[in-house]
């Protein structure tokens, strides 16, 4: 009998392995070559940022160090507070003269070293603390349920043998991504390969994108989570909804919003992409043409509806962690959407006459642009501003060339206008979200969370400008443009590796 | 092919002008951010700050702070570097003009070896018409600097110098040295695998677009 059962369980073994094989094997050599270079990139930056010297991740480690030491996500707090070993190597590591301070180095001298060495032996305290319950106590624990994997595996360790494996993990997460941009551009633009490559390789060496992949930060499998939910919307945009594509639209989405916050600002986008798949392949709405849309949102919704009663039940958080972080409303705030919507031009664009400037006076170049384009560590690694008004030229060449491929094709994209719509209104809509997140937080205590990191979720559409590009420069052309491409991102990141090496060791 | 040859010729063309730029670097500093004025400098007094640490190799010392105003001009400073357990002098000099807002004192002799210091600051010249101040950040009397015996109410900020301008290049081995610290295996290794990740990722992209095209 027991005999018979482990022959059948062989026999279900055998397909399914063949199975992943064969899907293993239907992706592409040059999207897993694009995403092992994306993954080497993100570990070479995970070994140049000094330790903690990324936006938040003295939190993040903490969370996911409580998440591994008690089992559970903490609870939200007024103030964070670490375990012992964090705190030790936090002094250690002149962490609090370190951020916001260009001048002040990493650690150059030998004696920071020996005394940072000798008091992570002696510091081994590891289950105190809060686990960042200010910063994070109300995010979702997914991310941090992924990275307790590489804490545990280097357990034995100091804090910083765990956190050069977790940075590790989300450099894995980073190759992920690049592999999931490359897939959604060969759903996005079919029949020029060469493309695909260029544009994920741009996003591969996209300097912002490569130093948050290797922190220990949440943002990395949001970005995984969002190129998902691209490629399998290009996907099903390409050819139409099945029951299988729409339970993986709706885990894609569940991976999101089990991960950061910050995936809500997705799910309207998504609704209105299952929507109008479902509407095109019915041929109008009717009640069974919800069906797979409803499918898909079950799914996504579900994880976080389990984690929503353990908040109540188990984990004595609130029912929606949402109450606790940035997006946290009160009875002492008065949002109105007038409000948000003004806020969320300025927050983006700039002051019309009349408005207040929470962010100077050109936000878009000045918070957008010049993020993307990089400020690294705690935001005050920049380079000079001259660097970031020459960058608008081949941005601007980029656009130009990615407008005129546009064009040349517009009766192709009138047969794909819904799509092309569905992809904007899924961007504008996150943007929002984004926005309407720091609008909160202004209301309630003056503050403004505007970062460039925030907005990398799109990426994937960063890859398809790219790749649209590619073929605005003609057939002719298309080599030499797709080069430049891929010549001036590595650049962008070489000289962006060598801008933090002089800031933190020079 | 030839595109990709001709971008790799000017990126390496770039990076070698980047990294042929010479200039003094930095040694060390004490960590104190630039905040508030810490100290005010007038006449013979004479402002000094424990807990400092040397750093061999050094050759010059940067404050941050003002110097003149009202018409005067920008008084030169007498800086000296301190034995903290013995009191013994160190190392001494003068800086004798202010760079905006910097004030740079060449140390006679140069800083050999590293041990804890005590660093004193007084205008060159007490009778000079200007004063002079000392940017840092607040601390706990225990900590402040110190003038007359009486705490103030922070620390200075201090920067230590190398001897001369130097590339980067010639730079390189104190970076490799200083990336190596504070990771879970220290050592010159850190860098040396970042660059080989860096070469790598960067080649394997070459060699995929060589490849698609």
């Amino acid at each position: 009998m027991a005999a018979g059962a482990l022959e059948l369980t062989r026999t279900a073994r055998v397909p399914r392995r063949r199975r992943l094989a064969a899907l293993v094997r239907r992706v592409p050599a040059a999207a897993w070559l694009c995403a092992l270079a994306a993954f080497l990139n993100a570990t070479a930056w995970s070994l140049i940022t000094p330790a903690f010297q990324v936006p938040d991740e003295q939190a993040h480690y903490a969370y996911a160090e409580f998440l591994a030491q008690h089992g559970r996500p903490p609870v939200p707090r007024a103030r964070d507070t670490f375990s012992g070993s964090e705190r030790a190597a936090l002094r250690d590591l002149k962490f609090a003269t370190t951020m916001f301070v260009p001048r002040n180095g990493a650690l150059w001298n030998p004696w920071e070293q020996a005394r940072l060495q000798r008091d992570l032996r002696l510091e081994r305290d590891r289950s105190g603390g809060n686990g960042a319950g200010s910063a994070l106590g109300g995010e979702p624990p997914l991310y941090y349920a992924l990275e307790a994997m590489p804490y545990r595996l280097a357990a034995g360790g100091s804090v910083l043998d765990r956190l050069a494996l977790m940075r590790l993990a989300s450099a894995l997460m980073t190759g992920a991504t690049v592999l999931l941009v490359f897939l959604f551009l060969r759903e996005l633009l079919p029949g020029r390969p060469w493309s695909w490559t260029v544009g994920a390789l741009g996003v591969a060496f996209q300097p912002l994108f490569a130093f948050v992949g290797g922190s220990v930060n949440s943002d990395a499998l949001l970005y995984a989570a969002a190129a998902a939910i691209f490629y399998l919307l290009a996907r099903a945009f390409r050819r139409g909804l099945s029951v299988r594509l729409a339970v993986a639209l709706g885990a894609a989405t569940a991976v999101g919003l089990m991960t950061k916050f910050n995936a809500m600002g997705l799910v309207p986008g998504v609704t209105l992409a299952l929507l109008a798949l479902a509407i095109r392949q019915d041929g109008g709405l009717r009640p069974r043409t919800l069906r797979l849309p409803a499918l898909a949102l079950a799914v996504a919704l579900a994880p976080a509806l389990i984690e929503l009663a353990l908040n109540v039940t188990v984990w004595d958080r609130p029912a929606i962690g949402a109450s606790a972080s940035a997006f946290r409303l009160g009875g002492d705030i008065h949002p109105t959407l007038p409000g948000a919507l003004a806020y969320a031009w300025e927050f983006y664009l700039a002051p019309l006459p009349g408005m207040a400037s929470p962010l100077g006076h050109l936000p878009l170049m000045d918070t957008w642009v010049t993020g993307f384009v990089g400020v690294f560590g705690w935001v005050e690694t920049e380079w000079p501003v001259a660097v970031y008004r020459a960058a608008l030229v081949p941005l601007a060449a980029l656009a130009l060339l990615a407008g005129r491929a546009l064009l040349a094709r517009r009766d192709a994209l009138r047969a794909r206008r819904v799509e092309l719509l569905v992809y904007a209104t899924t961007a504008l809509l996150f943007a929002l979200s984004v926005a309407g997140a720091s609008y909160v937080g202004h209301l309630r205590d003056h503050t403004n969370n505007a970062q460039a990191r925030y907005l990398l979720p799109l990426l994937p559409l960063y890859g398809a400008l790219l790749a649209l590009a590619v073929r605005g420069a003609g057939r002719r052309w298309a080599p030499l443009v797709g080069a430049a491409i891929v010549a001036l991102a590595i650049a962008h990141d070489l000289f962006a590796q060598l801008l933090v090496l002089a800031r933190y060791y020079a | 092919m030839a595109t990709l040859a001709l971008c790799a010729l000017a990126l390496a063309g770039g990076l070698v002008v980047v990294l042929s730029h010479a200039q003094v670097h930095q040694t060390g500093t004490n960590d104190v951010p630039l905040s508030v004025q810490v100290a005010a400098l007038q006449g013979t007094q004479r402002v000094c700050q424990d807990g400092e640490h040397t750093v061999a190799g050094s050759a010059a010392l940067r404050l941050t702070g003002a110097g003149g105003g009202g018409g005067a001009p920008a008084p030169a400073l007498a800086v000296e570097v301190l034995d903290a357990a013995t009191g013994a002098p160190l190392a001494r000099g003068v800086a004798a003009s202010w760079q905006g807002l910097h004030a740079t004192a060449r140390l006679r002799p140069p800083i050999a070896r590293e041990r804890p210091a005590r660093v004193c600051v007084a205008l060159a010249a007490p009778a000079s018409a200007g004063g002079a101040a000392l940017y840092g950040a607040t601390a706990p009397p225990a900590r402040s600097a110190s003038a007359g015996g009486r705490p103030l109410d922070g620390r200075f900020r201090v920067e230590w110098l190398g001897a001369q301008a130097r590339s980067w290049w010639s730079f390189a081995p104190t970076v490799v040295a200083r990336v190596g610290r504070g990771h879970a295996f220290p050592g010159a290794w850190v860098a040396l695998a970042a660059a080989l990740l860096t070469s790598t990722s960067i080649a394997l992209a070459t060699w995929l677009l060589v490849r698609s095209s």
